[in-house]
């Protein structure tokens, strides 16, 4: 008797009920669609030449726009007025704790964290839209403490991103402005998930 | 609709080696057509996600999260496959890839009783009559996480002790050691 | 949908409720195995957690005027919460939770505080304002505020705690710990770390302990400073590199450089004994190395 046939011998209730469990699990609903917008993202950034991509990110006028509200009322308005973002138009009550912040390990060049960032922007613009939308139940004075702290991210986001535009080479750089997406994003996602009750 | 228990099913492709020819839905897939990918994970995803809600411990969160990595990541490099083996075996060692990576990066949690991983769950779901798959579902949830990989892949999944042992890089002597503690787990879990 | 759902079967459904115009005590109880888990929501007040010796949960306390504390559940979990009849201004409800102690305990409030001693399974804490104070050597913690502070006392083997403006402080040793602030200061003390990341936006961190060898700690802030004291002698490789602000070593005799276009500094050392990695990044605020001359090993 082989090791493998004898480890095959489990008592028999636990065999049995190991061979009913079911092989196949339906996936959450909207899993596809969130697939789906990641890879067209990609497949949107990938094709899209580099000077392409730079200029478009600093010439959109809502972004300009953006910056300058966002220096001078202290909202996140920065992700928030990113143009052409898609929202999804129903949260689930639990899209809060099912969002995790994109992944940028290893990103080690501009152009592999551009496609980064605007998982990051889309990701931070779905989170903010539930705060705004009253969709969570943070009190009006909680809301006004996470504005400033996503101010305070905002202002560092800007500032790097500014020193990264005139040194598009250094890694460093890229790490500090994934690391500030990252951290807006989690704050997003803790205030919204901390929201629902 | 009714998803079917493996009893009742054919053993599905895991163990089908390719025809050395890929399937024209993948080809199609490999040339950036998004509803052939589509169509490849309305086929597939069921299994992989069952793969990942088990080796997650039962956690749903961490189960869709893995679910997107997987089929993200299966976008990326479906120029990869070339058909020596079945696509299923593909997405199902890119599955354990991508949960072996999440492992190793960031050090998770032992076992928690299902229920802890949503804060917004109800109170409570009354079953009327004792439902043994529940429970098995819940004890292999519950298990330390070396020994439910082990136990997943292994009893679940049909994994070799070897193939288990290579993949995560340990001894096959681990590997059949971690699945006895799994069991012994289990069976006190289910006599209680 | 998936087909796995979270159950928890409801042994008895247990309410007390306190009438509008008075605070009401509470003492209730139920039997919950060793390992067990424990959940418990109060949104203002406080929350106190003790672990203890008996295979049962113990919840004794006052409720404010309106409140219902609901608690329910059978020997694999508890779960209990405090229902305030305005919920627009709920009254504060002060309870003591005694669970057994290597229960897994998840705590969520809005402004209640939560203390946590005595626990050694996993903690799971959740604050909107409150603060969160945890003592003692639970398996793992983490811990999450938006205002609130953290304080950790103790020695547990993992360590998340997140926190926007509220600062976070660690006394004691873990082997792995991530701490991340926005604004809030990070102040870790005394402690011997594996695997570490601290992060901050414009909050200072401050570090007075040790790093185990073959270690690795990374330090981001974005204009908040980040001061490092380790022992004179430590076996600690160091890569700190500052965007536009600066760097000073008190530690080793190693000078920093300028950085790339001459703005900033880097600085690179080795201590040629296979220490801990300790990577730092900073885009403008000031980093220091200072020698800890002194770290006291505390025992929780």
């Amino acid at each position: 008797m082989t090791d493998e046939s004898r480890d095959n011998e489990m008592p028999g209730d636990l065999d049995q009920m190991i061979a009913r469990l079911p092989r196949e699990i339906a996936p959450p609903e909207d899993a596809w669609k969130r697939i789906r917008a990641q890879i067209d993202l990609e497949t949107q950034l990938v094709t899209m030449p580099l000077h392409h991509r730079e200029r478009e990110w600093w010439q959109r006028p809502a972004f300009l726009a953006a910056a300058a509200l966002l220096l001078v009322a202290g909202a996140s308005l920065t992700t928030a007025l990113v143009i052409g973002r898609r929202m999804i138009d129903n949260p689930s009550r639990s899209v809060a704790t099912r969002t995790a912040a994109p992944q940028a390990t290893g990103v080690a060049t501009l152009a592999e964290f551009t496609k980064v960032e605007n998982d990051y922007i889309e990701t931070a613009n779905m989170l903010y839209a539930l705060i705004e939308r009253g969709q969570t139940e943070l009190s009006p004075e909680t809301i006004a403490k996470l504005k400033e702290s996503l101010r305070v991210i905002d202002e560092a986001i800007v500032e790097a991103r500014r020193a990264l535009a005139a040194d598009p080479g250094n890694k460093t750089l890229i790490e500090m402005l994934s690391a500030s997406y990252n951290h807006k994003v989690e704050l997003l996602r803790r205030s919204t998930a901390m929201g629902q009750t | 609709m009714t998803i079917p228990s493996a009893a009742s099913q054919q053993e599905p492709s895991r163990f089908a080696a390719g025809s050395g020819q890929v399937p024209d839905v993948v080809r199609r897939a490999q040339a950036g057509d998004g509803s052939a990918f589509e169509t490849l994970y309305r086929e597939h995803s069921p299994r992989v996600y069952a793969l990942c809600l088990r080796l997650s411990g039962g956690s749903t969160v961490d189960a869709s999260e893995l679910l997107q990595d997987v089929f993200v990541r299966a976008w990326r490099g479906l120029r990869s496959f070339r058909g020596e083996s079945a696509f299923s075996s593909w997405l199902h060692r890119l599955t354990v890839n991508a949960m072996l990576e999440r492992v190793r990066s960031e050090k998770r949690r032992t076992a928690r009783v299902l229920f802890m991983e949503d804060p917004g769950a109800d109170l409570v779901t009354v079953e009327s009559q004792p439902d043994t798959q529940m429970d098995l579902e819940s004890a292999i949830a519950a298990l330390p996480e070396g020994a439910r990989i082990v136990f997943v892949l292994h009893e679940i999944e049909g994994y070799q002790h070897a193939e288990i042992a290579e993949r995560l890089g340990v001894a096959e002597g681990t590997v059949k050691a971690q699945l006895h503690r799994a069991r012994k787990l289990l069976m006190k879990a289910l006599n209680r | 949908m998936t087909r796995v759902r979270h159950f928890l079967v409801l042994a008895a459904l247990v309410a007390v409720s306190s009438p509008a115009a008075a605070q009401t005590k509470v003492s209730r109880g139920l039997p919950l195995d060793a390992t067990g888990a424990v959940r418990v929501y109060n949104n203002v007040g406080s929350v106190r957690i003790t672990g203890w010796s008996r295979d049962s949960v113990a919840v004794r306390g006052t409720l404010g005027k309106g409140n219902t504390l609901h608690m329910g559940g059978g020997r694999t979990g508890i779960k209990m919460f405090v229902e305030g009849m305005d919920e627009r201004n709920p009254a504060a409800a002060d309870i003591e939770v005694m669970v057994p102690a290597r229960a897994k305990v998840w705590v969520k409030t809005a402004t209640a505080r939560i203390d946590v001693t005595g626990v050694a399974g996993s903690l799971d804490l959740y604050v909107v304002g409150g603060d969160i104070k945890v003592t003692g050597n639970p398996a793992d913690v983490n811990a999450e505020a938006i205002d609130g502070s953290i304080t950790i006392v103790g020695s547990p083997a993992w360590v998340r705690a997140k926190s926007a403006s509220g600062d976070v402080s660690l006394d004691g040793s873990t082997s792995d710990v991530t701490v991340s602030t926005v604004s809030g200061k990070i102040d870790v003390d005394g402690a011997r770390f594996e695997r570490a990341k601290f992060e901050t936006v414009t909050g200072s961190i401050r570090f007075a302990g040790t790093f185990a060898r073959g270690g690795l700690a990374n330090f981001d802030s974005h204009s908040g400073s980040v001061e490092i004291g380790i022992p004179a002698g430590s076996p600690a490789d160091f890569e700190i590199a500052s965007i536009a602000g600066s760097i000073t070593n008190k530690l080793t005799a190693s000078r920093p450089v300028p950085g790339r276009y001459g703005r900033g500094a880097e600085l690179v050392t080795a201590s040629g004994s296979g220490g801990s990695r300790v990577v730092v990044r900073s885009f403008k605020g000031p980093v220091v190395l200072f020698r800890r001359d002194q770290i006291v090993t505390k025992s929780y």
